[in-house]
């Protein structure tokens, strides 16, 4: 019993190692093939610093990235905007909380190319709205806001609310709550809902290929260039390889941050 | 001028018929309450009787939904919130910051009144020394014992120089040996400072061992008020008789307090409902009948309608208790 339990306990382990592997393996991967001479064969060999060399030159990607970078930033902090007041209301609500909830991540079941079409053609015929930056915006924060609010409600629900009262009871205004006890207690939700608004707006593609109009994001344009069997294409891998290394250092960074906040 | 009168007068704290519902629960029943300046008034009652409803009410956390007076110091408090009161409460769970020092945690109720830096220092480390904390300034809350939170707590609501300290439980989670320091620690800050204070407790023990009055409540109703030997020789009703020594009620002088004993009766349908486990083994019924109530119009028909079923078990009850 207890040596099948032990078993067991070491199977899920190395299932976990292998998971973890299967995210982290690819990137590697990728990271090899930038370096490599010929990265569209799809093995490594024959080391060069070339390609780097050439995406340093090369102006292409700057518009994009600058784009995708901008438009990350308002998905991020329209996520933590949106996200903030429900899940502060959430522990608070007597009825509904359930149907609350689902109504919420319900469009998480709607396929990416499906509400992209959606605010391609309801949202443009409808309600007017222009196929740019703003509906990329807005199609970002439809797909990012369900993760950024799951993320604040794990805090909100184990925010203690008797905090807030023992601010009130010694002489703390609304505001001052807020800011003083409320929000410092939120941090690691806020912190977390942003980085999802962002990521997952930096990075998106289907939904982008509608409602991009005439704007193309950084996905955007290495979908483009890869597609096309542009000369650009093998830059693109050490383009991807940089922003791996960035988004993974960043994450690194927010959970030691997020741990020292908390701890 | 009438005593009562003289006596509201005197009071710090004058409370009239406040009723407090949450839900279909009346937690608060029409509850009035006196505290003279400088006394030390404890609420005694079982778990689910009104207390911590009722320290809320006076700390403004909470709304009821009837008061014909609440006044502190003379300045009428219905219409003020819980920031503009002159009261600091010390919650059962302490409820301090986690994401602030101890030091940091006392300063902050001179910090939202814009008390210089180095004043508000100086006076959080003198409250952290007035409760045997001077070393513990700069430790993080979890960082400290049971006891030390609880002491941190009271210098919190202390250095506000609050006109009435409310305490909730205060020895709740504490051994019995840090108990009877705090017990000495709040009687001394008492008699030092001339402080007010309310607190709330389960615990007979504490009630008779440290009070000036005690207030013993029941069914979200103050079922008797006076000094603890009053209380605990000469009980008003069955109910205040169990709690305070299981005895039966000393005398039964009044023909007005009859409806009070009646009230207090066994009745089958209270010993069917689940009760708190504190309370389980109290020989006393967990709710006071319909009759009792009567002082909160606001509630009265849809608790009317509740109780129409608890009536006619009410009924059928034997009569071997019954006066007369
Ligand atoms: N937020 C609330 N919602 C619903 N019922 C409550 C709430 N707070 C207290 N009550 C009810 O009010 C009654 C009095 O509670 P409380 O004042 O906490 O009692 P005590 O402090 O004496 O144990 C109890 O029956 C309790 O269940
Ligand atoms: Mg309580």
């Amino acid at each position: 019993m207890d040596a099948a339990f032990r078993a067991a306990a070491r199977l899920l382990l190395a299932a976990g190692f292998g998971i973890t592997a299967l995210i982290y393996a690819p990137v590697a991967w990728l990271a090899l093939l930038s370096v490599s001479a010929d990265p569209l064969s799809g093995w490594p060999g024959g080391f060069t610093t070339s390609w780097y060399a050439s995406l340093s030159a090369s102006l292409g990607w700057r518009a994009p990235m600058l784009r995708s970078l901008g438009i990350a930033g308002i998905v991020a902090i329209l996520c933590v905007l949106a996200a903030v007041p429900p899940a502060r209301a959430w522990p608070r609500m007597r009825r509904g909380r359930v149907s609350f909830a689902a109504l919420i991540l319900l469009p998480l079941g709607v396929p990416g190319i499906v509400l992209g079409l959606l605010v391609f053609t309801t949202w443009r015929v409808l309600f007017g709205v222009h196929m740019g930056a703003w509906s990329l915006v807005l199609s970002h924060f439809i797909w990012a806001y369900p993760f950024a609010l799951i993320s604040m409600l794990v805090v909100t629900l184990r925010t203690d609310p008797s905090l807030a009262e023992a601010a009130r009871d010694l002489g703390a205004p609304p505001l001052r709550v807020l800011c003083d006890i409320e929000l410092p207690a939120l941090m690691p939700g806020i912190v977390g809902a942003g980085l999802f608004g962002f990521l997952l707006s930096f990075t998106e593609l289907p939904r982008s290929i509608f409602t991009g109009g005439q704007v193309q994001t950084l996905p955007l344009y290495s979908f483009a260039q890869a597609s096309a069997h542009s000369s650009q294409i093998k830059l693109i891998f050490c383009l991807n390889t940089l922003i791996s290394l960035a988004s993974l250092a960043a994450a690194a960074v927010l959970v030691v941050l997020l741990r020292r906040r908390t701890a | 001028m009438t005593s009562a009168a003289r006596l509201r007068d005197a009071a710090l704290l004058h409370a009239k018929n406040i009723c407090l519902a949450h839900g279909t629960v009346a937690a608060l029943d029409g509850v009035s309450l006196d505290v003279r300046a400088g006394e030390l008034l404890t609420i005694l009652g079982p778990s689910g009787s009104g207390k911590t409803s009722l320290l809320r009410v006076l700390a403004g956390l909470e709304t009821p939904q009837t008061a014909d007076a609440l006044t502190i110091d003379g300045a009428d408090m219905r219409a003020v919130p819980a920031h503009l009161r002159p009261t600091a409460t010390v919650f059962q769970h302490y409820a301090l910051f986690p994401h602030l020092t101890a030091g940091a945690n006392v300063e902050y109720g001179l910090r939202v009144r814009g008390v210089p830096r180095a004043a508000r220092r100086a006076q959080a480390e003198r409250a952290l020394a007035l409760l045997r904390l001077a070393d513990k300034y700069d430790r993080r809350i979890d960082q400290l014992s049971g006891g030390e939170r609880q002491r941190v707590a009271f210098a919190r609501a202390l250095v506000t120089r609050p006109l009435l300290l409310l305490l909730d439980e205060p020895m709740g989670a504490l051994d019995e040996r840090l108990r009877a320091t705090l017990e000495a620690d709040i009687r001394a800050l008492q008699q030092s400072q001339g402080m007010t204070i309310v607190q709330v407790t389960h615990s007979r023990d504490e009630a008779l061992s440290m009070s000036d009055r005690i207030v013993v409540m029941h069914a979200g109703r103050v079922v008797q008020t006076g000094a603890p030997e009053d209380i605990f020789e000469r009980p008003s009703t069955r109910f205040v008789a169990a709690f305070m020594g299981g005895g039966e009620p000393h005398r039964w002088p009044h023909r007005a307090d009859r409806p009070a004993w009646r009230a207090h009766r066994l009745r089958r349908a209270d010993l069917r409902r689940p009760v708190d486990r504190r309370t389980a083994a109290a020989p006393w019924p967990a709710r006071l009948p319909r009759r009792a109530r009567g002082s909160c119009p606001a509630w009265r028909g849809r608790l009317r309608r509740q109780s129409a079923g608890r009536r006619r078990a009410h009924a059928e009850l034997p009569r071997h208790h019954a006066p007369d």
